[in-house]
């Protein structure tokens, strides 16, 4: 029931929300580590909607769906393994999603978040930093990072399960710009 | 003339045929293996290998300048000294073309190269897909090269030490010197 509510919440807040994230200016974007190597990918499609106001950041809201076919590993060989079953298994999980459950203040200008990432049916609770920069005239660029397990989301089946190759730890990096009056 | 090449010039020889012969074999075997763990692991050893033969080569090159490899023996035909020099000289610029079109490769593809898994290496290139294409072309172009010059090389000091029986191959492998 208390999902139920939740998920109704979320389904009317892109509606009311005055504040747009401007997808072709925002990115979503991770640096994993292979023998010690750091590479980057970024997520292509995703669509995010939040409300941010600097003054009262406990009200801030988003949440968050990535599609994860559209991932760049920086590798094609790379992006046909992460879309398969052992990884994001795309065809059977299309989306990614976060919620924020909670932001808070923490010194100038930088703020903790909290929230519930969903990925391949496994929800898990993170937090991340991030800051908020004006942007344009009535626009915030909010960049943050998160290191994540990739295995507690049970990223890397099989062979890929070995963390000595690839290592455990993903640093997730969100670069938003969100546009309009809180 | 039984003139034959130093120990440090040995040295250098056998530790990059070694080197080179493992590079080479490790490239051909990465690229046949599904994405895998171990694959990206033959990755990186391939890669410290490349970069172990780009070090060794310019310290070997300096080496080179510097000393005279012992004279070929008077009955090797003029033609043939001017082969083996030509073919030396470009084995040299291959043992550090094939390297560093790797290391350029990787930059250009994203991912740096860390020697040993430690010291991560500068990114000589920013990331550019279509770059990093033609740099694995070059890549394997330059590297394939490289295995036909070695395949020469060796066949040709095989031929002169079984066929003209002379003392060619014996000033790389002492051992080899024939008495009297």
């Amino acid at each position: 029931m208390k999902k139920l509510l939740w998920l109704l919440l979320l389904s009317v807040l892109p509606a009311q929300a005055q504040q747009l994230v401007v997808p072709e200016k925002s990115k979503i974007s991770f640096v994993y580590r292979q023998m010690n190597v750091p590479a980057e990918g970024v997520f292509g499609k995703f669509q995010a909607t939040a409300r941010f106001d600097p003054v009262a950041p406990n009200a801030a809201q988003a949440s968050l769906v990535i599609s994860p076919a559209s991932i760049d590993t920086s590798s094609d060989e790379g992006n046909e393994i992460a879309v398969g079953q052992d990884w994001f298994d795309a065809k059977r999980y299309p989306e990614v999603r976060f919620v924020a459950t909670r932001v808070a203040p923490a010194g100038t200008g930088r703020y903790a978040l909290w929230g519930n990432l969903t990925v391949k049916g496994r929800t898990r609770p993170v937090s991340a930093y991030f800051t908020a920069k004006r942007e344009g005239s009535d626009g915030w660029r909010l960049d943050g990072s998160v290191p994540l397990k990739r295995l507690d989301f049970a990223l890397g089946e099989g062979d890929w399960k070995d963390t000595a190759t690839l290592a455990n730890t993903v640093e997730v990096k969100f670069s938003m710009l969100l546009t309009g009056q809180p | 003339m039984n003139e034959h090449y130093g120990a440090v010039a040995r040295g250098f020889h056998w530790a990059m045929a070694l080197l080179v012969l493992l590079a080479l074999a490790l490239g051909e075997v990465m690229t046949e293996l599904p994405v895998s763990p171990q694959r990206l692991e033959i990755y990186s050893y391939h890669k410290w290998v490349g970069v172990t033969v780009l070090g060794l080569v310019l310290v070997r090159l300096l080496w080179r300048l510097a000393h005279r490899p012992p004279a070929l023996p008077a009955g090797v035909p003029l033609w043939e000294q001017r082969v083996a020099h030509v073919t030396h000289w470009v084995l040299y610029l291959l043992m550090f073309l094939v390297p560093l079109s790797g290391w350029l490769m990787s930059s250009a593809k994203g991912f740096p190269v860390v020697y040993l898994g430690i010291w991560q290496l500068p990114d000589m290139l920013g990331k550019d897909k279509a770059l990093g294409h033609l740099l694995e072309n070059v890549h394997a172009v330059l590297a394939n090269g490289l295995l036909t010059l070695v395949g020469l090389h060796v066949a040709a000091a095989l031929k002169h030490h079984f066929i003209d029986r002379d003392e060619v191959l014996a000033r790389m492998v002492p051992h080899l010197r024939r008495k009297g």
